[in-house]
């Protein structure tokens, strides 16, 4: 009881989300970190996974028994639970950023019980939940593990495997689960991927048994799977995940030419770039070259955002395949920090800048990812300028943030107009945002990890 | 060893559970076509030749009224279409507003555009009364400057009488608006009204219960939901417009919702808000549930609308004691239904659904969503009992917009895409009628 009364003290609602300035949210994130462990974990049916829910009833913090209210933008398909049904999944990887707030934490305070959570979850999932046939996991944009039947379920009619995001944590789990990560990989280019030697691949391959179709890519997910294979290399030195990165690479340099002749952006530079280290040289130099190509067709478009372009998205209001504002300003914040290109650093400030003194628009659904990119980019902009007035404006957001989602419970909830917990919705994003302002209002040096994994 | 051993474990359960998991059926949903019917009805039948919806219809023929029907409970006669020694006959945009914005959600949702584009026809054609004092904010200023601006525009010019507006409530109508045409002009004249009829506003309110007084004491008026409805309305416009004025209008909200969350509110008792100064009126009048109290000058509230006003505070706030009144407000409506002898609102139900939903949205507890389905059917059957178009209450025989059936129709559409989880399509607030 103690711990929560310590938070409602810190959270004080006022009626326009403005909490005291008191508001320690370092202090926040432990709070929701360590609900999140005690009585968010997997302790229900036959196996005790020890898995983070990636929904909860934020009353009882206790496992929800209904299918709740989706927030705004959130497909019937993506979250967490079984179809038409209570909603009791557990996906690590839109439990990404919270896994890296674990560990971040047990850096922050000395606490090993975090990193070693996040430790565990790794673990069993890798090590339990991979499918015998295609050794595809349970997780990403559609499927999860149902912590109550101790099974793969689909939040839809048909088991799919596609990431959600970039994993980022390959380093950890090849570290840990290092023969489950290279099966992984292999599965991933094996039953991912339907033409190995056109790179052609169905973004939604069937978990249990092989079967993906040529011709059903979204070019972002190429960056995943190169962002994965990589690692595999790196730590296998197998040649076939190197067939695999030169094959989807191929790909999109002939894809990226359009029928007029005129190029496009396809995969994005970051994953290239995350690649590029790892391989052989020949490789890493045609992996940065692509980067450097997409940069070049990526950048007049982000300019155009912040210029309010027609096409500019939206400052706040998310929804599936719908950017906002601040997450172009992760993604140059992303590119910034692996090359130092001031084109991007000017536009991250100027992302930063187009959200001094805003708040949601009215009858937004606002999710809680959007404010942790907003802090995060008011936080880059303050790192890069050294200017008070964009720490300032990262402190109001989220002092904000705090007040509007967790209120006076120590998990926050999925978005403006809902009432429960759901990681779908970028808490975790959000909880990376406030670590993101404790360690530049305090000019901590520990590093925190980059918000820039949603996209 | 161990790590092989459990996922061998799983593998073989992989196989052996998957078929056993039972499977939930798609839930039923009945509302939307009733919805569709509606808009149909009224975008093939229920027009002038100018293309402006009829307030008002005959349900049997779908055509204008011939006689002046018995108006519904609490409607007075000087505030329906038309002449009132006449025949039922005009048309009223305020009164048909949740009806456009059902329109365009149902071009949406349907991919068809003739939704749109009649709403469209009515946004071009309409002529503004601006003696008209409606009890609705206007909420498709964006919209009309997309089709009919110098219309949308001409309508929300400052007037000398917009600054001698009596009540609160009316201010704050007035001040979205000139928000939203200065977001959209960068016209200081604008921002100009909103600074000065902000600044009268504030130096109205009473320093003991933080109400802002009306400019005729001789009105009885429900000043504490009049001040709620200036708060959402001046936090609507904050987010509009630049520094200082935002703060300046955050500030008013603020106070406005600190002097309404503070009041004695017994849902729990009275199932009712309190809507004035108890030491003005001389005791605490309370809202009730189905049939609001009738005004000399216009009628009450009901608790699910004044709880559709505390929805859209929390909603844009996350301020937890406008969570607390709608979980208590939405409790009061578990178990009542209207006696018979009520002459109940579509409106009312409308109300009462997006409540419902609302409280389930912010619970997780299934009560609420089951509640919004039993009030749904309710509506279904009693206001939709004969042909497309709903009755004006359900006392009445015809068709009369006045009494909120395109509210009613926002709290089906609402119900019927949280029932199915569907958020691609967004709902229009049901939080306008004030």
């Amino acid at each position: 009881m103690k711990p929560l009364l310590s938070l409602v003290g810190l959270v004080v609602v006022s009626a326009q989300c403005i909490a005291s300035p008191a508001t320690n949210f370092l202090e926040v994130v432990r709070r929701y970190a360590d609900t999140m462990i005690e009585q968010g974990r997997d302790t229900y049916g036959p196996q005790k996974s020890g898995l983070l829910l990636s929904a909860l009833d934020r009353m009882t913090l206790r496992p929800l028994t209904v299918r709740p209210a989706p927030p705004g933008g959130i497909r019937r398909g993506d979250r967490p639970g079984r179809a038409w049904s209570t909603m009791n999944g557990a996906n690590p990887q839109i439990d990404q950023n919270l896994l890296r707030v674990l560990y971040t934490l047990t850096e922050l305070t000395g606490d090993s019980r975090y990193s070693k959570t996040a430790d565990e979850e790794l673990k069993w999932f890798f090590e339990n939940t991979m499918s015998p046939r295609t050794s595809l996991l349970p997780w990403g944009e559609h499927m999860s593990w149902d912590v109550m039947y101790d099974q793969p379920i689909s939040g839809g009619d048909e088991m799919m495997h596609e990431f959600a995001r970039p994993w980022v944590l390959w380093e950890r789990c090849f570290a840990i689960v290092p023969d489950a990560s290279t099966k992984f990989a292999l599965g991933l280019w094996e039953h991912q991927i339907a033409n190995h030697k056109t790179g052609g691949f169905d973004r939604h391959a069937p978990y249990f048994e092989h079967g993906p179709v040529d011709g059903k890519d979204f070019a972002r997910h190429a960056g995943f799977y190169i962002g994965t294979w990589c690692y595999a290399w790196k730590h296998t030195t197998n040649e076939v995940y190197l067939r695999a990165i030169e094959s989807l690479l191929g790909r999109f340099e002939r894809k990226r030419v359009q029928k007029d002749g005129s190029l496009a952006a396809t995969i994005g530079p970051l994953d290239c770039e995350i690649a590029a280290p790892m391989v052989p040289e020949e490789l890493a130099k045609r992996l940065r070259e692509f980067a450097a190509k997409e940069d070049e067709l990526m950048i007049p478009g982000l300019r155009k955002q912040v210029e309010g372009g027609t096409n500019a998205p939206p400052k706040w209001e998310s929804g599936y395949s719908e950017w906002t504002l601040a997450s172009s300003a992760m993604f140059c914040l992303g590119r910034f920090e692996q090359t130092g290109r001031k084109e991007y650093r000017d536009l991250l400030i100027a992302f930063a800048d187009a959200y001094r003194t805003s708040r949601p628009e009215e009858d937004v659904d606002a999710w809680p990812m959007t404010f942790g990119h907003v802090i995060s980019a008011q936080a880059a902009a303050y790192r890069l300028t050294k200017d008070q007035a964009y720490l300032d404006e990262a402190n109001r957001f989220a002092k904000m943030a705090v007040d509007c989602f967790w209120q006076d419970r120590p998990l926050p909830r999925a978005s403006l107009k809902t009432g429960h917990y759901e990681a779908i919705t970028g808490a975790d994003s959000l909880a990376l945002g406030l670590l993101d302002v404790h360690a530049a209002t305090r000019g901590l040096k520990n590093p925190i990890p980059s918000n820039t994994i949603d996209r | 060893m161990k790590a092989i051993t459990t996922a061998a474990l799983a593998s073989f359960a992989l196989g052996i559970y998957a078929a056993e998991i039972p499977k939930a059926p798609v839930p039923p949903s009945p509302y939307l076509p009733i919805m569709y019917k509606y808009a149909d009805a009224m975008v093939e039948r229920g027009r002038d030749t100018k293309g402006l919806f009829y307030s008002a219809l005959d349900r049997a023929t779908m055509a204008p009224l011939t006689n002046l029907p018995p108006a519904p409970s609490g409607v007075r006669e000087e505030h329906r279409v038309g002449r009132y020694d006449f025949a039922l006959v005009g048309s009223n945009p305020f009164h048909d507003e949740n009806l456009l914005r059902l329109l365009y959600t149902l071009s949406e949702l349907s991919g068809k555009p003739k939704y749109r584009d009649a709403a469209d026809a009515e946004l071009r054609g309409v002529q503004y009364d601006s003696r008209y004092l409606p009890d609705r904010p206007w909420v498709l200023l964006d919209r009309g400057f997309h089709v009919a601006p110098d219309v949308s525009r001409r309508r929300a010019e400052p007037r000398i009488d917009d600054f001698m507006l009596s009540f609160a409530r009316d201010g704050g109508f007035r001040i979205r608006e000139w928000a939203a045409v200065y977001a959209r002009t960068n016209n200081e004249d604008f921002l100009d009204a909103l600074d000065r009829f902000a600044g009268e506003l504030v130096a109205r309110r009473d320093p003991a219960t933080g109400m802002i007084r009306t400019l005729t004491p001789e009105i009885s008026h429900p000043l504490a939901l009049s001040g709620l409805s200036l708060a959402i309305d001046c936090d609507a416009a904050s987010r509009l417009v630049p520094d200082p004025t935002a703060t300046r209008l955050r500030s008013l909200a603020d106070e406005q919702d600190r002097m309404f969350c503070a009041l004695p509110h017994d849902l729990k008792g009275r199932g009712g808000f309190i809507t004035g100064d108890a030491e003005a009126t001389g005791a605490n009048r309370n809202t009730t549930l189905w049939t609001p109290r009738a005004g000399r000058y216009r009628v009450g509230h009901t608790t699910a609308q004044v709880a559709m006003m505390c929805v859209s505070r929390y909603e844009n706030t996350g301020n937890i004691a406008y969570r607390d009144l709608i979980h208590a407000a939405a409790d009061a409506y578990l178990k009542s239904m209207p006696a018979p002898d009520d002459d109940v609102w579509p409106m009312t139900f409308g109300h009462a659904i997006s409540l419902q939903v609302a409280a389930w949205r912010s619970t997780a507890q299934q009560k609420y969503l089951d509640r919004a389905r039993e009030l749904a059917d309710f509506a279904m059957k009693h206001f939709f009992d004969q042909g497309p178009l709903p009755r004006a209450s359900l006392k009445s025989t015809h068709y009369e917009s006045i009494t909120g059936a395109d509210t009613l129709a926002l709290g089906f559409v609402e119900l019927h895409l949280h029932i199915l989880g569907i958020t691609a399509v967004r709902y229009p607030p049901n939080t306008i009628d004030r």
